[in-house]
Formats: C-alpha cells, structure tokens, sequence
C-alpha cells in the first residue's frame, strides 16, 4: 500500500513548467527524503500532495484517496518558511491548529502535554510564541504539524537553522514517529542527514525526477566509476589520460570519473608524478547531487584537452 | 462543508481580537465618548459671561443713546436665565457694553487703527461703525438696493455671533424707529400688529389616537429634534464603528497570515471558503459585541432623559442584521486586499476603492436623513455597499421604507456579500502563495475567475 501516489503530475506557473510528468510511489510506513536544488520543484511538488495547490495534468492520491481535500486530516505539514501566530501562546496555538486538523478534547491536551515534555518545552506552554527563541518556535511549528496523529507528515526542511542539539533532538521525533508506523516525507539540503535516516530517496532536478530509490540502489547506479586521487601533480597530471571523463577537483584531492582500468590509469599517473592515495570509491549522495545538478561547473572547470 | 472547521476559526478570531489593544481601545472609547459629553454639557451650562465691551462710532449722532439703552435693558433682564430672579438669579449670557467714540474732527485711519489695537489687546472686543446716511431712507432703504449704506462691525472673533448679531437688531430697531417717525406712523400699533404667529412640528396621527377636543397630545405628538434625529443618528454611527473597527483588522491578520506562511499551514487543513467564512464570523461576534455595549450604554441614557420608547426590538434586530451583512460584506473586500498584498505600502493603494465605497454612505447620509424618501434616499439605500448604513437610517427616520424596499435591500446585499465571500476566497487562494509585487486589477480579475 502507498501512501502518496504521483502519476504523471504537471504544473506550469505561466511560463515556468515547476513540476514536469512526476511519477512516485510512497510507501506506507517509509522515511522518504526529497532532494533537489533550490526552484527544482520540491516544494511545488509538496503542495500538491497536499492540496494546496492542484496539479493542471496527471494524478495525486494522497493515503488512498484521490478527491481533493479527503485526506487532509491525516496529513501534517511543517512548511519551509515558518512562522507561527505572535500573539497566541504555545498552548492555544497547538490546540488551534490541532481542531483544525479534527483533534479535539482531552486527547489533544493530553498530547500537547506530551510532545512539549519531548521538546522541553513543558515551561513555555502559556508563554506567547514572540517570547520564545527561533529554535524553540521551530520545534512548536513541528509539534503543530504532529499534533493530530496525522497517518502522513510531510517536513519541508525541518532540520534547517536548528543548532545541532536541537537537530537531534527533532531527528529522534521524526525516527520515532516512523517506529510509530507514520510515513514521513521531508525535503533536505543535508546530503548527510538524507544518507542517515531515510529508507528511500527522491531527486527532483528542473521538475523531473532524476532519482528515486535506496540509497544503495542509487550509489549502486552511480556505482565504482568514481576514483580518489592525491598526487603532488593535482589536477593537471590528470590531463590527457585515457578513459579519464571528468575531474572533479576538491583541492587536495581530485574525484574522477573513469571508464577502463583502474589499474591503468593507476600504472599512467605512477608514470606522471608521485601518487599518494588512489581509491576506488563509491561517490557519496552529495557527489551525486553535484554531479547531476550542476552539469555547467564540471564542464567548463574540467574540460578534457 | 464541515462547519466545526468554520467554529473554529470563528471562535479562535473572536478571541484573538477581542484580545487585541484595539479592541481594549474601542471600549475605553465609550466612557471617554460619554465623558467627553458630559464635559461639554458642563460647558454649554457654564455659559460664557465674560464682558463683552465694544465701541461704537455713530456718525449719525442719534443711534448711539438707543444703543446704549438696548444695552442697559439687555444687561438688566436679558442676560439670565428665565424664572430666575433676585440675588439667586443665574447669569447665562455675557454683558453687553458699548463705548461711545466721538468720531467729528478725528482721523478716521488714525481711530480704526487705534480701535483695532484696542482689539487686539484685548481691551475692546469689537467695534461697529454706523454710516452717516443709514437713517437716510434713500441711501439704506429698499430703493437704495445694492449701494445701501451697510454697518461695518469690526472683530477679530468673526465666529461669535451674539454681539454682532445683537448690535444689528438693536441698529434696524432705532432705524426702524425713526422711519416710523419719518413716514407719520404709529410704532406701537405697527409693531403690535407684526408679533409673528410659532409653530410646531408633530408626527402623523393613527387610527387608533384619541380625537379627544382639546387634548392636544393625542392629535399628534410633538416632534424634537432629538426624536427626529437621534437614532438614525446614534444607529449609523454605531454601524460606522462596528464596521469600521473590526473589518480593517480581518486585512491586517491575513496578511499576518500570508506573510508569515501561517496560511500554507491553514490552507493544508481547511478550504479557503471555510476559513473566510470562520474570519468574517469571529468578526460579526466582535462586531455585535461592540455594538450591544454601545447600544446599551444609549439607551442608559436614552431611558435616563425619557427617550427609552425610540429604542424599539424591531430596530435592534434590523441593526443586528445590518451589522451581519456590513460586517460580512466590508470584512471580506479587506480580506481579499490583506490577501493580495505583501505589505501595509501595497495595502494602501488597493484600499482605495474599499475605502471609498466604505465613505459612500458618510457623502450621503446628509441627504437621506432630511429627505428619507428622496429618489436619491432610495437608490443609495438599495446600493448594496451602503445598504447596511443607509436602509438601517431610513428605517429609524420617518417616513420608514416601504417593507419591499427593506427586503429588497437585504437581498440585493445578501448576494452581493456571497459574491464577494466567494470572489474573496479566490483571491486568497491564489494570492496566498503569491509573492513578490502586488497584483494589479486585471490580475485579481483573473485569479477571480481561476479553477
């Protein structure tokens, strides 16, 4: 069973095609992690699978049901750009956007009290939101997300701007909503994070999907072709050698993509200069999101003579 | 359409807003309205007394003694307040003291400057200049038309009016006098036989009024101007408050909204429909809420000053409706312009035309209130924008609409807030998640019209 179902989603914004022929299955219960360069259409995407805006083709099925707005109770949504009633405090404003989400009662509050004692923020219950630091509304925002046992939460950047303490903290509640059986979506610009946490990853790149898989899958197709090297001769000693497709140059050290033997290209440097690491890597999801969404800096930096 | 949503966004507005300094403030209004009242009362009754001299440059030499004994009688019997006489007698209205200048063989630029100083200073409060030829009957009587000789009252408090106007009676009463004398006519008989007849105003008499001979109450009861005028009055001006205090503040949260994203969190849970529909409702709460405070802090006082009959439940319902409907109407044009705009800069000048159709009623109400039935009266009322304010005045005026006029207005503004709700919405829905630069008109036009 799938949580969301995308089929073929299109949505233009006058000239601007946001989101082009999307299709993606989210399972029941999955950590899924949406990747994707900023204006890629990840949020555009995110809003479509909640409602807020509709796509002009293809189809959205959010937990099983396909008329706009059915499912909305079950989602929870902590948007990129946050912000929160000043003037309301923490209590009030849980338990208001909780009933909005269909909660109510004694149930609520009693949730309320919980997720704020998880926080830590069990004394700032009936303080005013303004009065509270921004990692602090932060983790308001993605209690008011979680409040009404939503079936599916989706984070647009949840982890962005946090201190790494307060970063924690929030990944034990996402990791704990997932043991719960609640699948969870979220955007992140943390390669890191994405590796650490989910079960499958999603990239976006111009409106296209450009990945979807396990992280294993994924570096599995990105697979061994990516080499490591340090020579006292940089990037230059790389020039001209056979096989060698592109040269990513990290300074000390240089990525290269290679097609052919690794032993010869090995056997070609030794001749050259001084070799001081030569591995055979796996790149990691960063390598791979550099590699496909910023095409122009390889090329132009590392074009072979 | 889930309405517990609606409730919830009504009650969790009506709280907020009722929470709000603004709102504390349009409350402190109301003792500080009725203290202001109370204030001037106080200084209406605490009449100015205060002396007035002024000088007076007869150059015909006979009216100055008539002057100075208008003001001897004035300053004995006219300056306090009738049935109370004696040591106890209260003055109510200033003195009056003329200074005779004797004008032959001065220069009259020198004496007007000197004279003027004398203003100035504060030592005169004014001084008059009687022509020479006034008693000539060719030079100031019906023949002489426009190059009648005229009195020159000088002053440098032109908006009071009481001497001056007193010395103008006083001056055509001795010119009077003396033309009498003139013509050979009895000025006793003449003036007897002018003593104007007065008038009342009364209302209309029913059916059901007793034609008693004699009983002049129950022939029609006799009309003031604060019957007449009161609660048309006091009944817009409530609506204006009302409306005009809680409306703008529905722009201000949803921009707050829009701004601070909160809206993308709303419109994940609720249709725009709803949580326009639970905003205007939050703000009818409060609306009504300020009104019945209002309303029942006048009619205290109308109660206090036996005016407790003109407060009548059909009114009170009529003001509650038209509330509802001002409320609903006026609230979600803001709403749209909060839900266009990125900034208060933006905000202003999409106002504009809410703002002017808010004034409409304030350019008019003049008109409707001398002439309720004018065709003028009835077009604006039957406007749906001024609807609220002006059908609810003509309803408190005399004569009252006609019943299909008042059905016909609720209608016509029933539909016309259902189009803008839902124009509103529209609007909302695709401005929330618009950024940058403010939309023109023909682009709200087409969010309007958008899936």
């Amino acid at each position: 069973m799938d949580a969301i179902v995308l089929n073929g989603v299109t949505k233009q914004f006058g000239e601007h095609l946001a989101v082009d022929g999307l299709s993606l299955r989210v399972p029941v219960g999955s950590l899924y992690g949406f990747i994707g360069p900023n204006g890629s259409g990840k949020t555009t995407t995110l809003r479509m699978i909640l409602h807020i805006l509709l796509p002009d083709s293809g189809e959205v099925e959010v937990l099983g049901r396909r008329e706009t707005r059915a499912a909305q109770d079950q989602v929870g949504y902590l948007p990129e750009e946050r912000g929160l009633y000043k003037r309301m405090t923490v209590r009030r404003l849980l338990r208001y956007f909780g009933q909005l989400k269909g909660a109510s009662g004694p149930s609520l509050d009693g949730d309320i009290a919980e997720w704020l004692a998880t926080m830590g923020l069990s004394d700032w219950a009936d303080k005013k939101i303004d009065t509270l630091s921004k990692g602090m509304a932060q983790k308001v925002q993605f209690i008011s997300a979680v409040i009404s046992r939503p079936a599916l939460v989706i984070l647009d950047e949840p982890f962005s701007g946090l201190d790494p303490v307060n970063a924690d903290v929030l990944k034990d509640a996402v990791l704990s909503l997932k043991r719960k059986g609640t699948t969870v979506v979220f955007s992140t610009h943390d390669m890191g994070v994405a590796e650490q946490m989910c079960d499958r990853i999603f990239m976006i790149h111009k409106g296209k999907k450009v990945l979807d898989g396990t992280l294993e899958e994924i570096r599995a197709h990105y697979g061994s072709d990516t080499i490591r090297v340090r020579t006292s001769g940089g990037a230059g000693a790389l020039a001209g050698l056979a096989g060698v497709k592109e040269v990513n140059d990290l300074g000390n050290t240089q990525e290269v993509r290679f097609s052919g033997d690794p032993q010869a290209l090995l056997r070609s440097l030794m001749d050259r200069t001084t070799v001081q690491l030569f591995e055979i890597a796996h790149p990691t999801l960063h390598d791979i999101f550099v590699r496909i969404a910023a095409p122009g800096r390889e090329v132009t930096t590392h074009a072979m003579a | 359409m889930p309405w517990r949503k609606v409730w919830t966004v009504a009650s969790t507005e009506f709280r907020n807003a009722v929470q709000t300094k603004a709102f504390l403030a349009s409350l402190l209004m109301l003792p500080l309205i009725y203290g202001l009242g109370v204030f001037v009362q106080f200084f209406l009754s605490k009449a100015d007394t205060q002396t007035r001299s002024f000088a007076v440059i007869d150059r015909t030499g006979k009216i100055a003694a008539a002057i100075s004994t208008a003001a001897q009688s004035y300053n004995d019997y006219g300056i306090y307040e009738p049935g109370t006489t004696g040591a106890d007698r209260k003055q109510i209205a200033p003195r009056f003291e003329p200074i005779l200048v004797d004008s032959v063989g001065q220069n009259d630029r020198e004496m007007l400057l000197e004279l003027s100083e004398k203003v100035r200073s504060g030592e005169l409060f004014a001084f008059v200049e009687v022509p020479a030829d006034i008693l000539d009957p060719a030079r100031s009587g019906p023949q002489a038309g426009d190059q009648a000789a005229r009195l020159r009252y000088y002053t440098n408090t032109p908006t009071d009016m009481g001497l001056p106007r007193w010395i103008e009676a006083t001056i055509n009463s001795a010119v009077q006098q003396a033309r009498f004398k003139t013509e050979g006519v009895d000025a006793a008989k003449v003036l007897k036989a002018m003593t104007p007849v007065k008038s009342d105003t009364v209302g209309l008499i029913n059916r059901d009024s007793n034609p008693v001979v004699g009983a002049a109450n129950d022939m029609g009861k006799k009309l003031d101007p604060i019957r007449t005028f009161g609660p048309p009055i006091a009944l817009v001006a409530v609506m204006f408050v009302t409306v005009m205090t809680t409306t703008p503040q529905l722009m201000q949260s949803v921009m707050e909204e829009k701004m601070s994203r909160i809206s993308e969190v709303l419109l994940g849970s609720l249709s725009p429909f709803q949580l326009m529909l639970g905003k205007l409702l939050g703000n009818v709460g409060v609306a009504l809420l300020l009104a019945a405070l209002y309303l029942g802090t006048a009619y205290g006082v109308a109660v206090k000053y036996g005016y407790g009959e003109l407060v009548t439940p059909g009114l009170l319902a009529a003001t509650a409706l038209f509330i509802f409907l001002g409320v609903m109407l006026f609230g979600s044009l803001f709403m749209a312009v909060g839900a266009a705009c990125n900034d208060m800069k933006d905000a202003q000048s999409l106002m504009f035309p809410v703002m002017m159709l808010a004034m409409l009623p304030a350019l008019v109400w003049s008109v409707v209130l001398q002439k309720p039935a004018s065709p003028i009266s009835v077009g604006m009322s039957l406007f749906p924008p001024a609807t609220p304010f002006l059908m609810l005045m003509r309803m408190a005026l005399s004569p009252a609409p006609p019943v299909w006029q008042v059905i016909l207005g609720v209608i016509l503004t029933s539909l016309t807030v259902l189009m803008a709700v839902w124009a509103s919405a529209k609007i909302f829905r695709t401005g929330l998640l618009m950024q940058g630069k403010a939309p023109s008109f023909a682009q709200l036009f087409r969010w309007i019209l958008a899936r």
